[in-house]
């Protein structure tokens, strides 16, 4: 089994720096965070990770919820969801039709300027994950192919 | 319109359990199942993802033996709408719901679903654990672990450790460990037909009784794993004595501290396990075994056992 890595409390405090300047939202300091390789984060429980120690043959453990990429968080789609309301810069508000095409895959032209690289999709009060703000005021998502929705 | 193929030996097998409706299940396995999905509470809560899908056109009836479970009732593809992709709503089958309402695990356990690919009842097992406790997810198979690993990660589970191992050696690491176990083994998928002619083509005697002897390992390794008083299911979804009957009776010989439990869900038609197969005589606790037909509710076929572990074994 590959060692578990948990965040220890100065990478979880740049962690959450990093969140609450690109999302407003709150942090996850009473989570357990552990690092799965190239910057990925994971959330877990302490029970889980207990039990881990005993078991051969561990995969994974625990979600998915971000990833670091330089100074930026990516937030996968059950990250966002996890902080959703909470979340309150670099938000962007989508329609019906553009929530499909969004959970499609395909870029969202944005209304207005933005200088930031992601922003987090709400629908209603659905959170779909962050898209990477490109020069062209499009935001492309970051939804994983197995997760897209299929044209129809 | 093409008429399904059937081996000499599945002939000879459905014809060997009276109990059977071969006529209805032949019906029932020309047909595709009702489709159904479970609500996945641990992402929203029951009654919002009701109303979107209301909203939507989506008419829903609910299952009275599965917690969360709805019958589609209009010709909808699920499996392409946000609720889906978003892990709001997973598409499972209604009679598929049925072991892990009879396993019941509560917040706090630790459980080990030992066949867990590609994760149906797991993620449906973390929704009955709200957060709360661990759940081990293992499976031999890595190609099938990924698909295990999207659900889990879909459904938003935090408290799932995902394992490839071959299950007849857990007992080497987590002997004694485990609140709740469910062992749903590879079978010879007499009970998913409608999904996969092949299955009926292919099916013999010789297949169901060398697989019989792997899901006995199976179950054996699981009811290892349990703490004394915890419980097992063992679930198939195959019709055929030799991997279910047979199965729990060659376990209760050989753990002298099993004990077989009765099977009561709401409304789901189930038949008594069979005390006589081919001359061969049951011990007669099988009977709390359950079956469940096909065409009984245009649903898979299932077997299910439920267990107790009463003391350390010998």
């Amino acid at each position: 089994m590959k060692k578990i890595v948990l965040l220890n409390s100065s990478k979880k405090s740049a962690f959450q720096t990093l969140l609450e300047r690109q999302y407003g939202a709150e942090d996850f300091s009473d989570k357990v965070l552990i690092q799965a390789g190239e910057g990925k984060i994971r959330l877990t429980t302490s029970d889980t990770i207990k039990v881990a120690e005993k078991m051969r043959g561990v995969q994974s453990l625990g979600l998915y919820i971000a990833k670091i990429e330089g100074q930026e968080v990516v937030l996968s789609i059950e990250g966002s969801q996890i902080l959703c309301n909470r979340i309150t810069r670099n938000r962007i508000e989508l329609t019906e039709e553009q929530a499909k095409l969004w959970m499609e895959g395909a870029p969202i032209q944005l209304d207005k300027f933005t200088a930031v690289k992601y922003v987090v999709a709400f629908y209603k009060h659905l959170c779909l994950g962050c898209g990477r703000v490109s020069a062209d005021g499009k935001v492309y998502p970051q939804v994983p192919k197995w997760r897209r929705l299929q044209q129809e | 319109m093409n008429s399904i193929k059937m081996s000499e030996d599945l002939k000879n097998l459905l014809y060997s359990i009276p109990e059977i409706d071969v006529e209805s299940l032949l019906g029932s396995y020309q047909k595709p199942m009702r489709e159904s999905i479970r609500i996945n509470t641990l992402k929203a809560r029951e009654e919002d993802v009701l109303y979107m899908l209301k909203e939507k056109g989506v008419e829903l009836e609910k299952i009275p033996w599965a917690r969360y479970g709805y019958w589609v009732l209009n010709d909808v593809n699920i499996s392409n709408t946000i609720e889906h992709m978003l892990g709001l709503v997973y598409i499972q089958g209604a009679v598929s719901m049925a072991p892990v309402e009879v396993l019941s695990p509560k917040p706090g356990e630790l459980v080990l679903d030992l066949c867990a690919a590609p994760g149906s009842k797991t993620t449906q097992i973390a929704q009955f654990m709200q957060g709360e406790g661990v759940i081990v997810a293992n499976d031999v198979n890595l190609k099938r672990i990924r698909a295990l690993s999207s659900n889990v990660q879909r459904c938003g589970i935090i408290n799932c450790i995902i394992t490839q191992a071959d299950g007849r050696r857990f007992p080497l690491w987590a002997k004694g460990f485990f609140d709740k176990v469910l062992v749903d083994a590879p079978c010879t998928s007499l009970g998913i037909v409608s999904k996969d002619w092949g299955a009926a083509k292919k099916w013999s005697f010789r297949a169901s009784e060398r697989l019989s002897k792997l899901q006995l390992s199976l179950a054996i390794s699981g009811f290892e794993c349990l703490k004394v008083g915890g419980t097992m299911v063992y679930a198939t979804c195959t019709l055929s004595p030799q991997e279910n009957e047979w199965v729990i009776d060659r376990l209760i010989a050989s753990k002298p501290n099993a004990r077989l439990e009765s099977i009561n869900l709401e409304g789901l038609k189930m038949k008594k396990g069979l005390l006589e197969w081919q001359h061969e005589k049951f011990n007669p606790e099988i009977e709390r075994c359950v079956r469940v037909y096909p065409y009984e509710h245009e649903a898979e076929g299932f077997f299910m056992a439920k267990i107790v572990k009463e003391s350390d074994g010998p």
